[in-house]
């Protein structure tokens, strides 16, 4: 006969098998880590990632949520120098939803998680999860793996002889798009095995061991799965992969970290483990969204960029939730809007299945954004759509240029506005009246020959 | 002692990847824009971004970036190119450092990077498609501030293989800078340069390049 096991003595169970792994600055004996000259060496091409992040300008500087970033991180109990990681949180230009932490103690959070996030113990969650692997050297163990498999590759290679260079990353590979992404190379495997994650065990152990940071630092760990849950809400279909935003693996994760944060936060706790008692609730939404909002200005523009606007709409439209005066932040919504074009706001349950998200990706990488933009306005749905967003675009922009007189940029966008609905007229008017307010704008050439075009008999189009 | 015959199979399936991922690269051709050959359309402004070059290692411990390299790369084929253009008569804007540049306007370039990407990857599966105009970069082009007194705007993207000395390839990307319509994609390869001969090798590159732009692309109307 089985006895059943109270559910406070497994949470206790849990937990005190939790709490070693991140308590003490060490959730593995540092001292079974012996460093290698190959680990060094690894050590040192961080710094050299970390270099071409900047030059390529892909991480965003921003001293406010820097700090905040950086105090989040070591809010969390065991923050410590563990062998050579100097701690430091940097934010990545990047509307991917991800985060990954580099073996030399650098965490980077996309500002696409950044704007799926909700709140700062969510944060602290995610930041956890990075710095349990960077403690634990998963880093090192993966590129010391990698290089073992590409041994044994080299060794087939070479027998294949006349054959030509092969951008091979052993079990490491990933899309290629995602490097592009973030415009780092493909044979860098350091950072391909940092976004695509690591062993299912692996991960397992870096969730175990933020939701036991959580739990010392008096964070909410159910705000973990919380967070997982909103990254599994997709507006778009992901083309590329990262740990962060693949399904079966939130899937996988919800289910442990479900158990495991709610198991902890039972109220019949022991005593001992005052942590678990009298859980703060999850505070700082307000303080986070301050924060961050102008990294999800930035991320607007990438989705945008990146044809993902569904993200954008919904990321606009939170800011203009918490802003409804801001005329900048109703003409990014305008804005999202007007690309949105003839797609759906929120993707039908069709439109969600698997088969179909698989057609999407094809079919964006066959079309041109003004290819799939004609397709989809041939379609019945589609002709509906862009009329609705375009109602909606040309709303946003009279309300913002209602909201700021002055302003010039609601008679930029209005211009474009008709210009593609055809309507010369109004949109030579509105570029008149975006050069008349903005007589020094930097874009003032490109307007003027917009304007040009529209003069010429078949320039309306 | 027994000894086990090699298994062929396998062996060709992966060289056969491995020639077409070296394949898939090369375009074997130049891709005009009908308006530029067709003198529609002329180069008398350019901006030359900053070049984007991979050079992977290979060795037997696997692949690793080579940074330091392909930043030296990057600056010395940004002004080989720069230089090249001036020559055959284009006026080159000057391009700030990005550490002379504020924080916006280095998220600009690489936002219009990144949009070149996506836009070349495309590019790259029916190049053929560039002389009908059919890819564009779109309003990218607009919010990127630097752009707006040139007329066209170059885009380099390149990549070294390292196997018995180095190999270079890639391609130049002409950009109309009012609408982001793509006027051009040049390839250049260099197969085989070393680190000294580098130079020659991709002047002669562009010699070839410019008789794919159509007569005296940069000449200006009226002029002798």
């Amino acid at each position: 006969m089985q006895v059943p096991i109270p559910r406070a003595a497994l949470a206790l169970l849990l937990v005190s098998a939790l709490i070693p792994c991140a308590s003490g600055a060490q959730p593995e004996d540092a001292g079974a880590f012996q460093f290698t000259k190959e680990d060094l060496k690894v050590l040192e091409e961080c710094g050299v990632i970390e270099r071409q992040f900047e030059r390529r300008a892909l991480v965003y500087h921003e001293e406010a949520l820097e700090e905040h970033l950086q105090a989040a991180a070591h809010s969390l109990p065991p923050i410590s120098n563990t062998g050579n990681a100097q701690w430091r949180v940097g934010v990545l230009r990047d509307p991917a939803v991800s985060a990954f932490g580099l073996p030399n103690g650098t965490i980077y959070v996309t500002t696409g998680l950044l704007g799926v996030l909700e709140n700062d113990d969510q944060l602290a969650g995610v930041l956890g999860h990075e710095i349990v692997h960077v403690m634990n050297h998963d880093g090192y163990e993966a590129m010391r793996e990698y290089r073992k498999k590409m041994t044994k590759r080299e060794v087939i290679m070479a027998a294949a002889a006349g054959s030509v260079a092969v951008a091979g990353l052993g079990g490491l590979v990933i899309s290629e798009a995602l490097m592009a992404s973030i415009n780092a190379s493909p044979e860098e495997p350091l950072v391909v095995a940092a976004i695509s994650g690591y062993d299912t065990d692996v991960e397992r152990r870096a969730d175990q061991g933020a939701v036991a940071m959580m739990i010392h630092a008096h964070r909410d760990p159910a705000q973990i799965s919380k967070a997982l849950e909103r990254m599994r809400e997709k507006f778009e279909s992901e083309a590329i992969p990262t740990f962060y935003s693949t399904s079966d693996n939130i899937d996988e994760r919800l289910a442990y970290l479900r158990q495991v944060a709610g198991q902890g936060a039972a109220p019949s706790a022991p005593a001992q483990d005052r942590d678990l008692q009298g859980m703060p609730p999850a505070v700082g939404g307000a303080a986070y969204f301050k924060v961050i909002q102008e990294a999800v200005r930035q991320d607007v523009r990438m989705n945008i960029n990146s044809r993902r606007f569904r993200n954008a709409v919904f990321q606009a439209n939170w800011l203009v939730t918490a802003h409804p005066d801001d005329a900048a932040d109703l003409c990014l919504l305008a804005e999202a809007y007007r690309f949105l074009g003839p797609r759906s706001q929120k993707a039908t349950p069709d439109e969600r299945s698997a088969s179909v998200r698989h057609k999407e990706e094809k079919q964006s990488q066959k079309l041109t954004g003004e290819e799939e933009d004609k397709f989809l306005a041939s379609t019945v749905e589609g002709r509906a759509a862009l009329e609705s967003n375009r109602a909606r675009t040309e709303e946003l922009y009279k309300r913002a240029a209602d909201k700021d007189r002055g302003g010039a940029k609601p008679h930029l966008g209005l211009g474009l506005l008709y210009e593609q609905q055809g309507h010369a007229e109004e949109a030579r008017s509105e570029y008149r009246m975006y050069l008349e307010l903005a007589p020094e704008a930097p874009d003032k050439l490109r307007v003027q020959r917009r304007l040009k075009s529209l003069d010429q008999p078949a320039g309306g189009k | 002692m027994t000894h086990r015959k090699p298994k062929l199979v396998p062996i060709l399936a992966l060289c056969a990847i491995s020639m077409h991922d070296a394949a898939g690269q090369l375009l074997n051709g130049q891709f005009v824009n009908a308006k530029l050959k067709n003198n529609q359309r002329r180069i008398y402004t350019v901006l030359v971004l900053p070049a984007q070059f991979n050079v992977p290692k290979f060795g037997a411990a696997g692949s690793e970036g080579r940074w330091r390299e392909a930043d030296l790369l990057e600056d010395f084929f940004r002004v080989l190119l720069r230089k090249e253009l001036a020559t055959h008569g284009a006026r080159v804007l000057p391009y700030a450092a990005p550490e002379d540049q504020s924080d916006e306007a280095c998220y600009a370039l690489a936002d219009l990077q990144r949009k070149y990407d996506m836009v070349e990857a495309m590019m790259l599966q029916v190049p053929k498609d560039v002389t009908r105009g059919r890819f564009t970069l779109g309003e990218a082009m607009d919010a990127y501030a630097p752009a707006a007194p040139a007329d066209t705007v170059v885009f380099i993207r390149g990549r070294t293989q390292t196997y018995g000395g180095w190999a270079l390839y890639g391609h130049l990307g002409f950009v109309d800078a009012r609408s982001g319509e793509i006027l051009a994609l040049i390839e250049f390869a260099g197969s085989r340069v070393s680190d000294a001969v580098i130079d020659a090798a991709l002047i002669n590159e562009h010699v070839n390049m410019y008789s794919f732009l159509g007569p005296d692309p940069f000449k200006r109307p009226g002029a002798k």
